[in-house]
């Protein structure tokens, strides 16, 4: 199963695929729990079914120490024992941030007021930009058909600027 | 964080009884089916998964790994569509579990499509196998999220 198009072999979409990398660099080297990011990433991947996203982020998240109970339960985080009150706020957040299409009524007060609770505003600007950025991602891979399965830890670290 | 409540706490009691048929029906299927046991296991997190049991998911993905699943093909059974580790007959398989999972509410059921191409890779023995194993899960799944049975300590042996 090979993708449909390859992004990076097309020079215009290599220089935007580098400028959405050095966005989501910009997210990581924020005060928002690295952890957290991995499972926020993992669970909206998970819900718009992008195989290379998921395969990218659980392995990201083994690599850097992630428990593998941790990252197989994200699925069916709300029935779990495993995550903090902090990390189910955003994990309530990426869920309602994610599924908006259609007449979906968006994200409820209920959650942001968790969400509020747990983290300041500079880790509400990154997490409200991660669930942002890895839906595009996940349109991106979906729509180019970029399979999950072959991603090695830290293969995109030349991106960087 | 403990359930709302303990099904299988007292021996005697009717829930109890109807426990031992329901886990023999599963262990018959488990133990016994032509299916493929790593197939089988993917159903039953897929299945789980969607229906959100943490409790099934726990032990689901766990006794795949146990089982010498590897990491990467149990994380990405939550995308298996655009992934390449799963085989034409798994990903058959997991279009059924799917279907047969998201049945509420006149979605439409199982297409014709997705029958078919499980009736390609399965015998007839197999596919009533699978039919039962994604019933039996589901059903499973509802018990797990009713009383909130929340999962993340299961420890592999335990079950099936």
């Amino acid at each position: 199963m090979e993708a449909r198009f390859d992004l990076m072999a097309n020079q215009l979409g290599a220089k935007i695929a580098k400028r959405i990398y050095n966005v989501a660099l910009a997210i990581v080297q924020s005060p928002l729990p690295q952890g957290t990011q991995d499972l926020v990433m993992l669970r909206a991947s998970q819900i718009n079914g992008c195989g290379f996203c998921v395969d990218y982020h659980t392995k990201d998240a083994a690599a850097a120490g992630e428990d593998a109970t941790r990252i197989n339960m994200v699925a069916a985080w709300r029935e779990s024992t495993v995550y903090t009150e902090a990390e189910r706020a955003a994990l309530a957040l990426t869920e309602e941030g994610t599924r908006l299409a259609d007449a979906h009524p968006g994200v409820s007060d209920e959650t942001w007021t968790r969400v509020r609770e747990h983290y300041d505003d500079d880790q509400i600007a990154a997490l409200a930009s991660l669930i942002a950025m890895i839906n595009a991602n996940n349109r991106l891979n979906v729509i180019m058909r970029n399979p999950g399965g072959s991603y090695q830890p830290g293969m995109f670290a030349g991106m960087a600027n | 964080m403990t359930a709302r409540l303990n099904l299988f706490s007292n021996p005697t009691t009717t829930t109890a009884k109807a426990a031992g048929y329901f886990g023999k029906a599963s262990k018959t299927i488990l133990e016994e089916s032509t299916l493929p046991a790593a197939t089988q296991k993917l159903v039953v997190l897929r299945a789980s998964q969607i229906n959100g049991c943490g409790y099934a998911t726990d032990v689901w993905s766990k006794n795949a790994a146990h089982a010498g699943e590897s990491a990467t093909r149990v994380n990405l059974v939550a995308a298996w569509r655009e992934s390449t580790v799963f085989t034409d007959a798994e990903r058959a398989a997991l279009e059924l579990a799917e279907q047969g999972t998201r049945i509420a509410d006149a979605a439409g059921g199982v297409t014709d499509d997705a029958w078919a191409n499980a009736a390609q890779h399965y015998n007839e023995d197999q596919l009533s196998d699978l039919v039962m194993l994604i019933a039996l899960i589901n059903a499973t799944n509802r018990m797990g999220v009713i009383v909130r049975q929340r999962g993340g300590d299961y420890q592999p042996g335990q079950l099936g």
